[in-house]
This record gives C-alpha cells, sequence and structure tokens, in this order.
C-alpha cells in the first residue's frame, strides 16, 4: 500500500516533469513572438528587449526551463514581483501570478467537472441497469432509443438550443455561469444547473448504453446463477451480485472518459461562459501566453493522473483480486 | 458389492463412510415404498436460437428418493445440466422454455414462478456447481456468500449467521474456518473452493442436492476427497443426491442408480452396480468400453464411442443413437432410423431401458468395464 503510493506519487511527479518540457519544447519551435505581442503598438527596441529580458526569453531554452523548475520548488523573481513556491511563472499578458489566475478558475472547472460527473454517473448508470434488467421490453427499448438521440447530440449545439428555449424563452432554468460556492450557493447551483444538464444528457447516453451491456455481460456470470440458486431475490441478484460485476467496466469506462471529459470541457465553458481552466487555456494559446499555458497544461495533467490514481484506489476496493 | 475406483486414495474426512455407498442394502424396503422426494415426469428443456431450437432435454423422466444418490451420466451435451437447472428453474426465462413435470415432495416445481421457486432454492433444494471459481463470487467474502440468502430466510442475526457458516465450513473439512469465513474465493485452493461450494448447499440443510459435476475440475486425489465428502454428508443427513457427471468412476463409486441420457433423453436406467456390471443399451456399453480403469488391462479395449453426439437443432429420426450404434444391424427393418424406442422397463427387474434390441442381447462385455 505504502509502496503503491510511493510508485504512484514518483511516477505523478515524472510524467509532469516530462508534460512541462515538452511544453517548453513545443511553444519555443513556434515562430511567434510572445515579447512582441505584450509590447503593444508603441514599441521600441529598448522596451521590447526590457520586456524579453524580464520575461526570461533572452536565456536559453534549458535555462528558462531550470528557472521554471526552482520556481516551482523554491519561488523566484520576476523583477520586483516575488513568486511564491509553487511558481508556475508570471504572465505579463495578465500582469498576474499563474498560481493565482489558475486557482481563480480552478474552481469553476471543478464545479462543472464533478456535478456533470455525479450527474451523468447517476442518471447513466441508473438508467443502463434499469434497460439490462428490462432488456427486450418496452422500457428498455425507449430508453435505447433516448440514449441514442442523446449520444448523437453535441455539447454546443444542444447548449445553446437549451439556454434559448429553457433560459431565455420560457425562464425554466437561471442563467448558467459561474458564481463561487461559498459566496453564494444557490446561485452556484442555479448556474451550474444547465451546463451540467446538458453534458449529462450528451454523456451519460454512452453510459446507459454501456451499463446496459456491461450488466447484460455480468447477468450471464455464473456466480450470478449461484445467487439466484441460493434463493436470493432478484433485486439482491441484480443490484448486490451482478452489479459488481458490471461495475469495474463502467469504472474502466469512466477512467478512460475522464481525458475526454476534460477535452470537451473546452467547449462547454464557452458555450455556457464559464471562465474556467479550459477556458483559460483558450485564450492563453491565442495569446501565447507562455507561462499560463504551461500551468494550464500542468493542472489538465496533474487533474488526470490524480483521476487515475483514485480509478485503481477504487478498483482495489471493488474487487478484491486486485492488489496495489 | 462395486468396490470404488477411489479406494486406493486415502481421505482423511469420512473414510469410514464408505460402507454407506453399498448399493442396495441399507435402502431397500420401507423406504422404496415411500413416495419418491423428486419425481420428474416428461421434462423438456427447448433453447430458442438463431438456428432454431434446442431440443437440450426431451421428455425425460426419472425419480430420486430421500437418501439416495442418482448418477446423471452421459457425454458433453446431452442435456445433463440443463435438467439439473430445470429442476430449480435456473435457466434464463427469456431463452429456455421448459415443460413436463417437476414434481418435489407432492408441489409441481416446474408450475411455479420465480417467487415460489425462491423458496425451495437453498432451502430444500441446493446447487453445487462445477467449476466453484466462476461460481463463486470473486467480489464478495465467503462470509458474505453463505448468509446472504440463509440470514434473509431464517432472519438471523449477522454474528448467528457467521457461526453458522463457520460451522459448514467445518463440517466440509476447512481448516481454520473462522478465520476463512472472511477471504475471498480467490484466496482458497480448487478443491476447497469446491468444499465451500458444499458448505453453502448444506446452509440451508436441504433435501435435495444437486451437484453438477463437482468434481470436473479438479485434480484426481481431490476428486476422490469431494466425492468422499458429499457421500459422507449424505451418510450423515441423509440428503438425497442428483450427481451430474460423465465419468463413470465416480457413479461406481458413489451413486446408487443411475440415469444414461443420450441426446436429451434417458436409455438406461437402474441400480448402479447391475448398469455398470451389465449394461442393456448400446451407449451404456460405448460409454463403458470408452473408460479407462484401474484394475483393467490399462492398454485393452479403450475404444471411444465412434462418431459424435447428434445436432440437436436437428436431432436424428428414430433412435438418436443410431447413426453411431454397431448393434442397429440387429434390430429388423429400419426401425432404429424411424421408430424413436420406448423408455420402459425390462422385464422382471427395476431397470428400464429404450433400444429395439431384444434384451440380454448384448454380450457380455469382456475386461474393460468397471466392476
Ligand atoms: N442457454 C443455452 N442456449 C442454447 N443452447 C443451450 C443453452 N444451454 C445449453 N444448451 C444446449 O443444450 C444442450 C445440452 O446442454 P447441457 O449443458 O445440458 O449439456 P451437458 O450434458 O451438461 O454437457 P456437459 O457435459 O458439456 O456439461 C447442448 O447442446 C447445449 O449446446
Ligand atoms: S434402438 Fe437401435 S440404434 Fe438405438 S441403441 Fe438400440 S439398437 Fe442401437
Ligand atoms: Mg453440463
Amino acid at each position: 500500500m505504502f509502496g503503491y503510493i510511493l510508485r504512484r506519487g514518483l511516477g505523478a511527479v515524472l510524467i509532469l516533469l516530462v508534460v512541462s518540457a515538452v511544453t517548453f519544447l513545443l511553444f519555443y519551435a513556434l515562430p511567434a513572438d510572445p515579447a512582441r505581442l505584450s509590447c503593444g503598438k508603441t514599441c521600441t527596441p529598448q522596451s521590447l528587449a526590457q520586456i524579453r529580458h524580464s520575461m526570461g526569453l533572452d536565456r536559453p531554452l534549458a535555462v528558462q526551463y531550470w528557472q521554471f523548475l526552482h520556481g516551482v520548488f523554491a519561488g523566484r523573481h520576476f523583477d520586483a514581483v516575488w513568486c511564491a513556491a509553487p511558481c508556475l511563472g508570471y504572465s505579463f499578458v495578465n500582469q498576474q501570478s499563474v498560481s493565482s489566475t489558475l486557482a481563480d478558475r480552478f474552481p469553476a472547472t471543478l464545479s462543472l467537472a464533478v456535478g456533470a460527473s455525479v450527474l451523468i454517473l447517476t442518471v447513466g448508470v441508473g438508467f443502463g441497469i434499469l434497460a439490462a434488467l428490462r432488456r427486450g421490453r418496452a422500457l428498455d427499448k425507449q430508453l435505447t432509443a433516448v440514449a441514442l438521440v442523446g449520444a448523437s447530440m453535441q455539447v454546443y449545439f444542444l447548449g445553446i438550443v437549451a439556454r434559448y428555449l429553457l433560459v431565455d424563452q420560457f425562464d425554466l432554468l437561471p442563467q448558467p455561469g459561474y458564481t463561487g460556492i461559498t459566496s453564494d450557493p444557490g446561485k452556484w447551483f442555479g448556474g451550474m444547473l444547465l451546463p451540467w444538464i446538458t453534458l449529462a444528457v450528451v454523456s451519460a447516453a454512452t453510459y446507459v448504453r454501456f451499463t446496459r451491456s456491461a450488466m447484460i455481460e455480468a447477468e450471464s456470470q455464473e456466480y450470478v446463477r449461484t445467487a439466484r440458486a441460493q434463493g436470493l431475490p432478484p433485486r439482491v441478484v441484480h443490484l448486490r451480485y451482478a452489479w459488481r460485476g458490471a461495475l469495474t467496466l463502467v469504472l474502466t469506462q469512466f477512467g478512460l472518459d475522464l481525458g475526454v471529459f476534460l477535452g470537451s470541457a473546452v467547449i462547454t465553458e464557452t458555450t455556457f461562459n464559464i471562465h474556467g481552466i479550459a477556458q483559460l487555456a483558450v485564450t492563453s494559446v491565442t495569446n501565447l501566453d507562455l507561462p499560463m499555458i504551461t500551468g494550464t497544461v500542468l493542472v489538465a495533467a496533474t487533474f488526470i493522473v490524480v483521476c487515475n490514481t483514485a480509478v485503481d484506489f477504487c478498483y482495489a476496493l471493488i474487487d478484491p483480486r486486485v492488489r496495489l | 458389492m462395486v468396490a470404488s475406483v477411489y479406494d486406493s486414495y486415502d481421505s482423511n474426512d469420512s473414510s469410514d463412510s464408505y460402507d454407506s455407498y453399498d448399493n442396495s442394502d441399507s435402502y431397500d424396503g420401507k423406504e422404496a415404498a415411500v413416495r419418491p422426494l423428486l419425481a420428474v415426469e416428461d421434462l423438456a428443456v427447448r433453447f430458442d436460437t438463431e438456428g432454431g431450437t434446442v431440443q437440450a432435454v426431451n421428455g425425460l423422466s426419472f425419480s430420486l428418493q430421500r437418501g439416495r444418490t442418482l448418477a446423471v451420466v452421459g457425454e458433453s451435451g446431452s442435456g445433463k445440466s440443463a435438467t439439473g437447472l430445470a429442476i430449480l428453474g435456473l435457466h434464463d426465462r427469456r431463452r429456455a422454455r421448459i415443460s413436463g413435470r417437476v414434481e418435489f415432495d407432492g408441489v409441481d416445481l416446474a408450475g411455479l414462478g420465480e417467487r415460489g421457486l425462491a423458496a425451495y432454492r437453498g432451502s430444500r433444494i441446493a446447487m453445487v456447481f462445477q467449476d466453484a471459481l466462476t461460481a463463486l463470487s470473486p467480489y464478495h467474502t465467503i462470509e458474505r456468500q453463505l448468509t446472504d440468502a440463509y440470514r434473509r430466510r431464517t432472519g438471523a442475526g449477522r454474528r448467528a449467521a457467521r457461526t453458522r457458516a463457520v460451522e459448514m465450513l467445518a463440517r466440509v473439512g476447512i481448516p481454520d474456518p473462522a478465520r476463512r469465513v472472511a477471504e475471498y474465493p480467490h484466496e482458497f485452493s480448487g478443491g476447497m473452493r469446491q468444499r465451500v461450494m458444499i458448505a453453502m448447499a448444506l446452509m440451508g440443510e436441504p433435501d435435495l442436492v444437486i451437484a453438477d459435476e463437482p468434481t470436473t475440475a479438479l485434480d484426481v486425489t481431490v476428486q476422490a476427497q469431494i466425492l468422499d465428502l458429499l457421500a459422507g454428508l449424505q451418510a450423515e443427513s441423509g440428503l438425497a443426491l442428483l450427481l451430474i457427471t460423465h465419468d463413470l468412476g465416480v457413479v461406481s463409486g458413489v451413486a446408487h442408480d443411475v440415469l444414461v441420457m443420450y441426446a436429451g433423453r434417458g436409455v438406461e436406467q437402474g441400480p448402479a452396480a447391475e448398469v455398470l456390471a451389465g449394461p442393456e443399451h448400446p451407449y451404456t456399453v460405448g460409454l463403458l468400453r470408452s473408460v479407462p480403469t484401474l484394475k483393467g488391462d490399462p492398454d485393452a479395449d479403450l475404444t471411444p464411442i465412434a462418431g459424435s453426439p447428434p445436432d440437436l437443432l436437428d436431432p436424428p429420426p428414430g433412435c438418436a443413437f443410431h447413426p453411431r450404434c454397431d448393434q442397429r444391424q440387429r434390430v429388423g427393418g429400419d426401425r432404429c432410423a424411424t421408430e424413436v424406442p420406448a423408455f420402459v422397463p425390462l422385464a422382471d427387474s427395476e431397470r428400464l431401458r429404450a433400444c429395439h434390441l431384444a434384451s440380454g442381447a448384448l454380450e457380455a462385455l469382456e475386461g474393460s468395464v468397471i466392476r
């Protein structure tokens, strides 16, 4: 157990090092000059050189990377500004340290991800189990049809239509947007409702289909027949015995999908005007804001590593044959 | 007495219970006259598949008394498991159609729904499956799997149920049961796992245990131990045992009676000792010729039955065994290929058989038969 955590932790550090190095390299390979962009209209050669120096762009790439790493662990200076560890850099575009920008934006993305995941899993898995248990009957066919329609939807399309109808036309839901959960929980919930529902409709559909087939597969296992042969009522047979087998499959799928969800967060945040990490990543790329790009990429990578570790832990909890 | 092929294995479980396997002497008289515990009549199991309807069991009848062991034997695909599952209605109801009567203690189980059957499953009739590794849930502890149904049925508390599970594990010879009850199936060896399955079957003190190839997945020494265990438990508690197997060695070791199945039908039935010593059906003869014995010359007379079991989607007309039968020329005309032989008693005996050949026409088998 302890060994596992240690291995996982070292692995994560290694992954993050590689990710940050690759981000640096990619950015360096780009033909654009970020100093030129933040210099503005009245740019003199002197001020350009000044900016380039304070951004650290006049030093070799290896040195820049080293300074970055040093900042992460020990903090560093940007001219007069002190950026405390873990310092992911200083955005000259935003005139703000990367860490504090990320800290500002992260809760919005986290709210979106956690809320949508909960909804996707409960709705998708719940209806998937229901469809499996009623397979071949009317309810199964209806659920499968709805799931098919849902899965063919796109977040931006559904989001825009739903927003127009449910919010603008009929006023059934509050305007989407992010409010801090601590400042106004009610407003936070209301603003997240439409994004959550939209994401759930699009992704839960896949989970309905996936859970349905995982459950049907599990139902055919011999130990499920043993449970029946013992005289256990159907509810226990399905939900305690068969479902445990299906759960591992669903969890595997969810682990794989986390990365995909992260990618689709870009579209979701843009569609619903939520200022989260994904939107920050998009603007940073447009502005060639290297420190900010590195920061968002590292946050995304950390998110994936942490989630995968959590999924592995869940595996070990569900299946006693899995050793950590 | 029919000597067991397993005589040479020493088992510490219940070595003294061997005497009780003796086929006839302790169970005739009063018991035989009593209404059978289980009477299966004209049982049919059909599976609807894309290729058509599979006739897995086709008009099967047999009965079983308390305290007796009936072995059901036959090649793979002959409908043995389908029969065992049909008794408790365990087939997937979406795919299987079951007809006929399954009378257990006066009640027709085939007429009961899932809810009605639940009252019998695990409590009065218990199943032991072939491969305990797949038949036990890998996700739940032994305690959970042994006590779940028991607690529901008896209302016992967690601790009481656990105590009972530990008792049952001890009874089937699992060392250190109080500790092992908390473990998972994968932490047991194959033989121990099969004992756990048997302990599970004993939780509800059943009157009938249906064991579907309980030893097939195990190596020979462990097989003998498990059979000893089953026979010992039966002698102790007087339960009836329906033992499904394709191993004639198992039959000679533990069964009182034997039912030989071919293509979903019974072809020969009777006291195990008599059937094995003097088979009356060409298929039984074929089965006996194809098994090695400990006593006979190992290289002699080992001849598998020619051909392969019939396609149950399109079984042959007449006697299903006729394409493989070396005796059919001795039957007049083409009766074997046109007329289904009735499963009827042989004159002056408890034995039944389905063959057009005159009784006693089969020459005595030499050497290779299990004796
Ligand atoms: N669920 C099912 N769907 C379709 N056909 C089935 C199903 N279960 C069994 N069968 C068919 O029914 C026939 C009898 O099967 P059964 O499992 O009873 O054989 P068996 O005598 O137990 O053989 P084995 O020794 O291999 O266990 C076989 O031909 C099998 O293919
Ligand atoms: S009825 Fe004919 S084919 Fe069938 S077993 Fe008897 S002799 Fe052989
Ligand atoms: Mg079978």
